[in-house]
């Protein structure tokens, strides 16, 4: 049950009734005439005079717009049914009550507005089973409620509720245990509302009005109908004839009210309630089965009795929604089809990658490729740069290894005359020895180095001076061939104390001697490398110096 | 005024939506697919080229490692090489590094290289020293900052000196590239 609970002093209460609009904001009341079609709507000219009424209603002091509204409306077109619906959580029973209301009404939940109550709580069927809850629903048509909704915003109301008039009446007094009915009379036909148990059982609209009295009076006192409205209303006016024909009027209606069952206590409200003397007539017409009592007595200055229900501050109405507004919340889809969701998701993501991929990464490769090409070029120039220093290297001779173990392998004593060496590896030496022995010694240790071959002795003579002069040649292996010469120890150095002219030639190696300064460097051409703005596409580069070095003075 | 629509009403948009989208999935489906697939082996031949492409290159990282080496070693970069000018440079830096070691340098003989044998020119160096100095000279040749070869040496003791004489030839670089084939028009 939807309870209203934004209710305060600063709502608009509203009653639209079947002929009257009446409104209460405050201590100001406001009523205006309704005219309706056949179909019970407002006629167009009604609708804009009620909207300009009401708006200049509101707009007066300080009843600004924006606020909201509580309205009751009447029984006309309104349904009401009595429901047992198996007790269960509240979106449950939500859902099993939408399905009842459409099983149940002749109209489609979405274009009804209803309202529920539950009576009692849920009771045990004696047979077994669930307990099953029993609810009052009443139900109109949506559009019913659109319409005054439609003329509430257009004076500036934006939340306006609805419930119906004949329940409201039934707040500023509540109905006995017993049975009971309240009779709200208006001025051609009269709604009756009767109650059970203290909760409402039915509603019905009876053809039978205050206007009803005005013609009985009208006719029987041989008047007009403006007096007889007066005597109607008058407590002073003549007494036999006036109740008379009071009664006469009040006979159609005390029929009706015995044929439905009204209960014991009926509860009169509306103007023509405001008669002290409607209420004991009609409860004797009635037999004296059901006592009446006009619920006007107290309120005749005040507004009406639908009105004054929904004012009261501890009522909470039966709110009337409309059945988009009521439908239950769509059960959480099990957690099994979320997975199924996501995994399908999934494959199709990963269905879809390979596309996306090359969709978006293709420019990048393309542009990547292309730079890559433009730039192949320079791969040919560092496959020449490496030719020629790999060249220049090859075409090296070891002058200094030879030179080193030529002094290392000649003893004492030996004198060179004259040494030639080529870049094709002949060798040409002039020496002169001691002796014999010592030519062989040094053709031994030459060929014994394994960096000399065909190592000859052209000519061997003895000299003047009485030592051997010898011609050599020899040629020097290829680079591949040679043994790696071992490093001569400080400590295993021969003692070349006596003066030889091979003495000196005996330096270390060249990789034992100390880098040469940078001599001169070509001039300051810059090289040839790619524009500075080019960028570094990944093709290998060849680590060049810096700015030309400047040539070392002597 | 927009009226809302009935359960029945959406269920029928519903399935309406699910046969349009048949229909286009239908129709429509192979075309597309067919358009992302060529999408999709024109990207497999790019990176086909690409790894044709790295395979190429990657032989040139050794490549120019050496060559990094190389050029540290002879203290050369071949690309600054000028050919009108590396022949009179390079006697000049061999003077030079003869005189900074203590090299007396006499006479000094330059001919024209052989293009075939990818020759700048080649020169005759006569020069007198401590040997200490004379070999330090030769040492130092090997990274003057030129493509010089020592062709042949002639050592010839002089009393406490050496005379060395060099036949030092210098390398075009420009032998290396490859000619330029002319316009067979």
């Amino acid at each position: 049950m939807t309870r209203l609970e934004s209710k305060n002093s600063a709502s608009l209460f509203a009653e639209i009734g079947q002929g009257l609009f009446q409104a209460v904001l405050g201590s100001d009341a406001f009523s205006f005439p309704l005219e309706r079609e056949e179909n019970g709507r407002l006629t167009d000219l009604c609708r804009q005079r009620l909207v300009a009424s009401l708006r200049g209603f509101l707009s007066q002091k300080s009843r600004a717009p924006g606020r909201d509204a509580v309205c009751a409306i009447g029984a006309r077109g309104v349904s009401l049914r009595h429901l047992t619906l198996p007790a269960a959580s509240e979106d449950e029973f939500k859902r099993v009550l939408r399905l009842q209301i459409e099983s149940e009404f002749p109209i489609s939940p979405d274009q009804l507005a209803w309202g529920i109550r539950r009576i009692g709580p849920p009771k045990t069927p004696s047979a077994g089973g669930a307990p099953r809850q029993e609810v009052l629903v009443v139900a109109v048509k949506k559009e019913v409620l659109e319409e005054y909704a439609g003329v509430f915003a257009e004076c500036g109301i934006t939340s306006s509720s609805f419930t119906l008039a004949a329940l409201a009446r039934a707040e500023i007094y509540p109905p006995p245990s017993g049975s009971g009915a309240v009779l709200d009379i208006g001025r051609v036909c009269s709604e009756l509302a009767i109650f059970e148990d203290g909760a409402p059982a039915s509603i019905r609209v009876l053809a039978w009005g205050g206007e009803n009295i005005t013609q009985a009076i009208q006719q029987q006192l041989s008047v007009s109908r403006d007096e007889a409205e007066k005597l109607k209303r008058s407590p002073d006016a003549p007494g036999p004839l006036l109740k008379a024909a009071t009664e006469s009027a009040l006979l159609p209606l005390a029929k009706m009210l015995q044929s439905s069952a009204a209960g014991a206590q009926l509860y009169l409200t509306g103007k023509s309630a405001l008669d002290p003397q409607l209420a004991p007539l009609l409860s004797g017409l009635l037999g004296g089965a059901i006592a009446c009592r006009s619920l006007e007595q107290a309120s005749a200055a005040g507004p009406s009795a639908a009105l004054a229900g929904l004012m009261k501050p501890a009522s909470f109405p039966l709110l009337l929604q409309s059945g988009a507004e009521q439908k239950p919340p769509k059960p959480a889809r099990p957690a099994v089809w979320k997975w199924a969701a996501a995994a399908a998701l999934l494959a199709l993501a990963a269905i879809a990658f390979p596309y996306a991929q090359a969709m978006v990464m293709k420019p990048f490769l393309e542009k990547r490729l292309a730079a890559l090409e433009s730039d192949r070029g320079r791969l040919a120039m560092i496959d020449e740069e490496v030719d020629f220093l790999q060249f220049l290297k090859q075409n090296q001779p070891p002058y200094l290894d030879t030179i080193y173990l030529l002094a290392r392998s000649a003893p004492d004593g030996t004198q060179v005359e004259n040494f030639q060496m080529g870049r094709h590896s002949d060798i040409s030496l002039r020496l002169k020895f001691g002796n014999t022995q010592q030519v062989g010694d040094f053709r031994s240790k030459l060929i014994d180095s394994g960096w000399f071959a065909n190592v000859i002795v052209e000519e061997q003579a003895p000299s003047p001076d009485r030592r051997i002069a010898v011609r050599m040649t020899a040629t020097l292996k290829p680079a591949e061939a040679r043994k790696p010469i071992p490093p001569e120890l400080p400590g295993q150095k021969r003692d070349r104390s006596g003066p030889s002219p091979w003495s000196n030639f005996g330096q270390p190696p060249p990789q034992m001697m100390p880098s040469p300064p940078p001599a001169a460097a070509p001039s300051a051409a810059p090289a040839p490398a790619p524009p500075p703005n080019m960028p570094d596409n990944g093709l290998p580069r060849i680590r060049r110096r810096g700015p030309p070095r400047a040539i070392i003075n002597p | 005024m927009n009226r809302q629509l009935a359960t029945k009403e959406k269920r029928t948009i519903r399935v309406a939506a699910v046969c349009v989208a048949i229909y286009l999935v239908l129709f429509y489906g192979p075309a597309v697919l067919g358009y992302f697939t060529g999408k999709r082996d024109a990207y497999d031949k790019l990176m086909q080229q690409a790894r044709d492409l790295r395979a190429v290159i990657k032989p040139y990282e050794e490549k120019t490692e050496t060559a990094t080496n190389l050029m540290d070693r002879f203290r050369l970069d071949p690309a600054k090489l000028k050919r009108l000018t590396v022949m009179a440079e390079a006697s000049d830096a061999i003077q030079k590094a003869a005189m900074s070691e203590g090299v007396g340098v006499g006479p000094i003989r330059e001919t024209p290289g052989r293009a075939s044998a990818k020759e700048a020119g080649s020169m005759q160096f006569d020069g007198t020293g401590q040997i200490p100095s004379v070999m330090a000279f030769l040492h130092h040749l090997e990274c003057v900052g030129f493509p010089v070869v020592i062709d042949s040496a002639q050592f010839t003791p002089m009393g406490n000196m050496l005379k060395v004489s060099l036949t030092i030839v210098v390398l075009d670089f420009d032998g290396w590239k490859p000619k330029e084939e002319g316009s067979h028009v």
